[in-house]
Parts: structure tokens; C-alpha cells; sequence
């Protein structure tokens, strides 16, 4: 070959390796463990099509890092009186569709939630609302009579995203929001692609794509993840998160999380209704060893019934030391002799599985017997709504990082006959949460709430067991995410892949 | 001929009605609320109009029997209805995900009979040999180890050592290696096994005796008068495993991320999805009864004691 088409060839050669090392923009691609129900947020039901959401729609506000609040499509808001919110919203923002985002196009889409043929899930986060009042194009007042201080923090909810003032019943597979990427394709039970919406009003994201793919089983999802076939996968098992450690292309991540597990008592039954009976247990249950034994660094021990991550939190241990012996003083104080109980539980297995065995094994050192009962979810709260409710493993997310969220839906008497099963009704605590509706002082509010906790602690309706703690695993290529107490909660605006082409 | 097949027919729509009557009652007289299993937890944040309004959406508000008989008269005019988790059409969902069991099924279901009827013939031809341990061995196994786990270690072996095929989804022909042999694998155990058995049952009739000692080949022996005689177990069975390759279908796309329509069933079962349960559980019965159909008319071709008529 003669000299000059070697060169020829070798810096044609050159001229390609150079390209395939500059940084282009990359495809992230990552897992579900399910099909999502629906891409149209005010209808999807469970957390997993809100990781898909939240890439493609914005709320008005957003959570930040320790729960502040952030701006979303509501660049600014106040409180010009108790009962008003008002929200000024960003100008010149527009839907993917062309759409323009106005006060209007908002309250059409808080509104859409009261839809009955939508069976909206965040309906109940605007309940407090009495009327929607446009001040003007960009300025929407939200009133609430009386004051509704949780509402601000109730926007920052997935299922509250703001879709066009047009949206129908369609949005679920053709899905059209104001989001960092735009909706190309969904093959069911297979893929959900989506492309940078280069016209972002937060700017053009530094990813051209993402991809979520649908990998139903755990396993699967972290070899296709070793196999470089995905760049993120999402709560990891504990045992799992541990095979990934020493990699070095590998960066394992793990975050606190808004959830807490509790043991829930049926404040209603004859014997457990005895706060005797329920301090027993918790002083029965070493919940540090049950953390430290099945979850090490991956779940925290508990506080209060508030994970640490929300506001307002107690952020001291469980006052409930572990102590048998005091367990069983406290059973011969109360009568009790030869206790079984019922502790109903979910069929999913996996750590829960474990958690309800040690609490079964440490309950029975005190002389009470459990059999566990498993049920699907259904059937599960077919028996906790029931008279046959005994005791049941639970947990709650504290989805908007607001203390009301919880404790609200969960404890407060209004509640019981729906969501609060422990039937705990103390009217002392109805106030306390009442007034922290309606308290817009932060001071005043971290107080009341600390104060309704602790009031939780000494009642025992439930017994927290742990924190929960969020995992991730993520190539090394990839800068930029942010995942804030769910998985659910990625958020990819500034995320980017360094991945070299062709690499 | 018309007349067996017309009756067969007919034997298969009854089986279906009955299929589809059974787990009927069976998903709406599980225990608790279907309206908490479709919504879950957020179900306790409607107010109970609202509640009583989904109800009647859902067709809920009826005694089960008559929301069967009012699924039989939809269907029967060609419309299966609506997902009540989705909320789309259930003509559309399977739509949308059968065609990828079914291709899944036919690349196994094929490799499956290649792969028992191979081991099993090989088996007995060389019986009590080596051989036959090794494949016996092997069947053992196959018939132990879940799919679940079978499909797990091919992936860490091909996919994440080997590297030669993808960890799962769609894209093409080498996306459907794995599934369908994993798939594959679990089918033709059983097959090796009455494969062997059978073959062996025939090479020790007497006819089979008198054309060895005639002096034919043991090739010509073993093809045309044992195979021969051993195949109307095999096709019965080969049928029935249709149904297995089905069932075993839900983990392997589970643990292979293939959209078939197993996952959506597990979903949907949960759910208590009625509408796309029916929707599924129409379309294998459909498919088990038209295959059952085919295998009898197979065996009038292999063995004419059973010609019909």
C-alpha cells in the first residue's frame, strides 16, 4: 500500500476516534417494575407512572432539598391573606402541544381533578379549596375558607400536575404536558420513550431521551443493569444494593426516604384498646436490632410516626427503650394471660415478611402469641376496616413532605371509618392538627406538630418500626439526577450522560 | 368428519363458557372490596357517592352472575369491554400484547418438541447407556428447576458473561433467544420423558420384534415402526403442554420484560381487572381448544383405529 493512502487512512481513522470521544447528547435509559396505569397524571394510581409523569408534566411548586418548597410553573406565591394563595405564574411557558399556559389553563387543570369520570387520586389534596380566582393572564388565586396552610405543599404532588385546559380521557396514552421531555411512544408492557423538549422554559435538559423500560422482575432489572443494558435502576433490595458494591462503573446511591412502617393497633379491639397492652409491645420490639439485622444502613431506626425527611419531624429515638421485662409488667398490669392475636400483613413477602416474623418472635418472649395472615391488598383492608382487625403492618409516605399529609389522612377522628384504621379518635389531637392546618407561622407550626407527635408517641395507635431508606444504582457516566425521598420523585432536568459516543 | 369436527366444536365452546363462568366467580367472590384492588389506597379518599358512582361504572352493583351473563351477551356481539384499570378497550389491550405471546409460544413450543422428542428418542434408542442417564438427568432437572430461575441463569450466563444476547425487551429475533428457550426448556422435559417411555412401550410389541427379525435396519425399525406407534401419546401430550408453554409464559416474560399478555394478566388479576382477566383467560381458552382440535385430527392421520366416521 503506498505511503500516502496509509496516511490517507490513518487520519481518516483519526478524524472518526476524535468524533466517537466528543460528548453528544445521550438516550438515559432505565426500568419499571410494572406498566403504568396512565400517563395522565390526574388518573394514574400507583407511584411508578409518576416517575413517567413527572418527566413529562411540571407542577406549580416543587419539593426541594429538605423539603423547601421550589418554584415549578408558579414562579413566585404569597399569602395577601390568610384564606388566599396566590400563585404568579411563569410567563411564556407553553405545552408541548403549542398550548399556552395561563392562569386559566391552571385552574381548568385543578379543577379537571374533581372530575368524577377521572376517580382522580389527588382530588382529596384540594378539597380544602372554595373557589379559583384569576386576578390576572399569569396570577391565580386559590381560596380556602378556612385558612388551608398544607395547600401550598399539597401542589408539589405528582398527581396535581398541570395538563392543557383541553385534556380528555385520552391524555393517558397521548400525554401532553409543559415537562423537561416530551411523550414519543409507549409500547405496552414493553417501553416508554421520551425526547427532550428542547423548548423548556427551565432550558433544554442535557439529555436527548429517556427511555423507561419494563422489567417486571427485580433480578432481571440488575443483570440487565450489570449488562449495561440500563443506566439507573431504582429501589434496590438490600441484598441487592450490596452485589453492586466495588464496581467501579458503578455509583450506588441511597437517600432518606418519606416513608415510615408501623405496627398499627386497632385501638377498638377489647384488649388492645389497653395502652398498657400496646406500650408492652413497644417496649417488647428492639427496633434498632430489627433495622440493624435486615436492613443495616438501608432503613433508619424509628422517631416518631413522621420519616425524619418531613417537616417538622421528631428526630429523636422511639421513646419505648427495648425491655422485655417492663413489656411483662406491663401485661400483668393489664390482665393480660395467654394472649393471641392476628397480625395481618400484605402478600407480597420480601423484607415485610421478615420484619412481621421478628415481631412475632419478640412478642412471643413476652408471652403473646401472633399468627401472621397474609392478604392481598383488598382483602387486607376489607379486614382492617372490619371488626376482625387486630393488629396489621403498615406504612404511609408522606408524599408532599407536610406533617398533615400523614397525620391528617391516618389519625385524625374525621377520618376513622376510612382511612384511619387505628380508629384512634382523641379530640386534643384533632385540634392540635386543626390548628396546624391553619397556622401560617413556621414556628408556631413546628411546634403544634411536634407537640401532636409526641401526642402520637404517648397513644400508641401505632408503633413505628422504621424509616424507610430509597436506593439507587447509577452508572458512573451519569451526573445530574435527583431522586427526593421516592424514586417516583426523579427528577432528570439536569441530568447528563458522559458517556462517549460509541462507546 | 365435518360432523366430529362440529362436535368438537361444540364440546369447545362449553368448556370455554364453563372456563370462563369459573373464574368469573372465582375473581368477583374473592374476598374484599374489588373497587379498593383497582384503586388502592386512594379508594378511602372518595367521598362514597363518588364510590357508589364507580361502582355502578364498573357494572359492581350487580350480583356476579348477572355481571357473567352480561359479559357472555357483550362478548358474543364482539365486544369484550372495557379494563377497568386502564380504562381502554380489552379488544385493544390484547391487541396489543398477544401477538408477542404468540410469538413466543411459537418459537418455543416447536423448539420444545425438537429438544424432548430428540433426547427422549435418543433415550431409549440407546437405553440404559450412558445416554439415557445423562438425558434422564437432565429431565429431572429441567422438570425442577422453576422457569423463573431457568431464565434467570441463561441470562447471567448469554447475556451478562457471554454478552451474545440482549438482558430482554424487544428489538428482534435475537431478543426472543432466551425467552423462548427458557421457555422451550421447561416444555421438553416432559416430552423427553413419555418420549422415552413411549418408544421403549413400542419397541417391545411384537410386531416391532418380528420387523427386527426380519432383518430391517434398526434405523428402519426404530423410525417407521416404533417412532411411529410412540408418536399418539407424544401429540396428546405435545397438546397439553400448550397450556403449560402459557402458564410458564407469565414468568418468563416477567423475568425477560417480553410484553406479552402474562404480566398484564398477573396485573390484572390483582386488580381485579374482571373485564381483561375474561379478556385473557378467552383468548387461551380459545387458543387450548382450537390446539386440542388439531391434535385430535393428527392423531386420525397417525393411527386410523381413531378415524372419526
Amino acid at each position: 500500500m503506498p505511503i500516502g493512502r496509509r496516511l490517507c487512512r490513518a487520519l481518516v481513522a483519526l478524524t472518526v476516534l476524535g468524533s466517537l470521544t466528543s460528548v453528544s447528547a445521550q438516550v438515559l435509559v432505565t426500568a419499571l417494575p410494572l406498566n403504568p396505569t396512565s400517563l395522565d397524571p390526574h388518573r394514574a394510581i400507583e407511584g411508578y407512572s409518576f416517575m413517567v409523569t413527572n418527566q413529562i408534566y411540571d407542577t406549580l411548586v416543587r419539593l426541594g432539598e429538605g423539603g423547601v418548597i421550589e418554584p415549578g410553573l408558579a414562579q413566585a406565591w404569597s399569602r395577601p391573606e390568610p384564606t388566599v394563595l396566590r400563585l404568579e405564574l411563569r410567563q411564556g411557558v407553553r405545552f408541548h402541544d403549542g398550548q399556552v399556559l395561563d392562569a386559566a389553563a391552571v385552574a381548568a387543570s385543578l379543577q379537571r381533578l374533581s372530575n368524577p369520570l377521572l376517580a382522580a387520586r389527588g382530588a382529596f389534596l384540594l378539597g380544602a379549596i372554595d373557589e379559583y380566582r384569576l386576578v390576572d393572564a399569569h396570577t391565580l388565586d386559590l381560596v380556602t375558607d378556612p385558612p388551608f396552610v398544607p395547600l401550598l405543599a399539597n401542589l408539589t404532588f405528582p398527581a396535581l400536575a398541570i395538563v392543557p385546559p383541553d385534556a380528555g380521557l385520552d391524555l393517558a396514552r397521548a400525554p401532553v404536558g409543559t415537562g423537561p421531555f416530551r411523550f414519543v411512544r409507549w409500547r405496552e408492557g414493553d417501553e416508554v420513550e421520551l425526547v427532550a423538549n428542547e423548548a423548556y422554559w427551565g432550558g433544554a435538559p442535557a439529555l436527548a431521551g429517556v427511555r423507561f423500560r419494563i422489567i417486571p422482575d427485580a433480578a432481571a432489572q440488575a443483570i440487565a443493569f450489570r449488562a449495561g443494558d440500563l443506566d439507573l435502576i431504582h429501589d434496590l433490595t438490600p441484598d441487592a444494593y450490596a452485589a453492586l458494591a466495588d464496581r467501579p462503573d458503578v455509583v450506588r446511591s441511597s437517600y432518606p426516604s418519606e416513608r415510615t412502617s408501623y405496627l398499627e393497633f386497632n385501638t377498638a379491639h377489647p384488649v388492645l384498646g389497653d395502652l398498657r397492652v400496646r406500650r408492652a409491645f413497644a417496649h417488647a420490639i428492639d427496633a434498632p436490632l430489627l433495622v440493624d439485622a435486615l436492613f443495616g444502613d438501608l432503613a433508619l431506626p424509628p422517631g416518631g410516626p413522621l420519616a425524619p425527611l418531613v417537616r417538622y419531624a421528631l428526630q429523636d429515638p422511639i421513646p419505648y427503650p427495648f425491655d422485655p421485662e417492663r413489656a411483662r409488667a406491663l401485661l400483668r398490669e393489664a390482665g393480660v394471660e395467654d394472649l393471641t392475636l392476628t397480625l395481618d400483613l400484605g402478600n407480597e413477602g420480601g423484607t415485610e415478611e421478615l420484619v412481621a416474623q421478628y415481631v412475632q418472635a419478640a412478642l412471643a418472649d413476652v408471652g403473646v402469641r401472633l399468627e401472621l395472615r397474609r392478604s392481598d391488598f383488598a382483602a387486607l383492608w376489607d379486614i382492617v376496616t372490619s371488626d376482625r382487625a387486630e393488629l396489621s403492618f403498615s406504612f404511609w409516605g408522606s408524599d408532599t413532605l407536610d406533617p398533615d399529609f400523614m397525620l391528617g389522612a391516618a389519625l385524625h377522628s374525621r377520618e376513622v371509618g376510612g382511612n384511619n384504621t387505628s380508629r384512634y379518635a382523641n379530640p386534643a389531637f384533632d385540634a392540635l392538627l386543626d390548628r396546624g392546618a391553619t397556622t401560617t407561622e413556621d414556628t408556631e407550626r413546628a411546634e403544634i406538630y411536634a407537640e401532636a407527635q409526641r401526642m402520637v408517641l404517648d397513644d400508641l395507635p401505632m408503633l413505628p418500626l422504621y424509616h424507610h431508606v430509597g436506593t439507587y444504582a447509577k452508572r458512573a457516566t451519569l451526573e445530574g439526577e435527583r431522586v427526593l425521598g421516592s424514586s417516583f420523585q426523579l427528577d432528570l432536568r439536569r441530568a447528563r450522560l458522559t458517556t462517549v459516543a460509541g462507546d | 368428519m365435518l360432523a366430529f369436527v362440529l362436535g368438537r366444536l361444540a364440546s369447545g365452546a362449553l368448556a370455554i363458557l364453563a372456563v370462563t363462568a369459573l373464574v368469573h366467580a372465582l375473581v368477583a367472590t374473592a374476598p374484599g372490596d374489588p373497587l379498593v384492588a383497582l384503586l388502592g389506597p386512594a379508594v378511602t379518599t372518595l367521598p362514597s357517592a363518588e364510590r357508589a358512582r364507580l361502582r355502578v361504572a364498573h357494572g359492581l352493583d350487580r350480583p356476579w352472575p348477572e355481571q357473567y351473563l352480561a359479559f357472555v351477551v357483550r362478548a358474543l356481539a364482539g365486544d369484550l369491554g372495557t379494563s377497568r384499570r386502564s380504562g381502554r378497550p380489552v379488544a385493544l389491550e390484547l391487541r396489543d400484547r398477544i401477538p408477542a405471546t404468540v410469538a413466543l409460544t411459537l418459537a418455543a413450543l416447536p423448539l420444545a418438541v425438537v429438544l424432548g422428542v430428540g433426547a427422549g428418542v435418543a433415550a431409549a434408542v440407546w437405553s440404559r447407556a450412558w445416554l439415557d442417564t445423562l438425558v434422564t438427568g437432565l429431565v429431572v432437572v429441567a422438570s425442577a428447576v422453576p422457569v423463573y430461575l431457568s431464565g434467570l441463569v441463561l441470562l447471567l450466563v448469554f447475556s451478562l458473561a457471554l454478552g451474545w444476547l440482549p438482558s430482554g425487551g424487544t428489538g428482534g429475533a435475537r431478543h426472543l433467544v432466551l425467552p423462548a428457550v427458557t421457555l422451550a426448556l421447561a416444555s421438553a422435559a416432559p416430552l423427553a420423558r413419555m418420549a422415552r417411555g413411549s418408544l421403549l412401550d413400542a419397541m417391545a410389541e411384537p410386531h416391532v420384534v418380528v420387523a427386527t427379525a426380519k432383518g430391517l435396519t434398526r434405523r428402519a425399525v426404530v423410525v417407521r415402526h416404533g417412532l411411529r406407534n410412540a408418536l399418539v401419546p407424544l401429540v396428546t401430550v405435545a397438546g397439553i403442554d400448550l397450556g403449560r408453554v402459557l402458564g410458564g409464559a407469565v414468568f418468563v416474560e416477567a423475568v425477560f420484560g417480553w410484553p406479552g399478555v402474562g404480566r398484564m394478566t398477573v396485573d390484572a388479576i390483582v386488580a381485579r381487572d374482571l373485564p381483561l382477566v375474561q379478556g385473557v383467560v378467552l383468548f387461551g381458552a380459545v387458543a387450548i381448544v382450537v390446539l386440542n382440535l388439531l391434535v385430535d385430527l393428527t392423531y386420525a392421520r397417525l393411527d386410523p383405529r381413531v378415524r372419526p366416521g
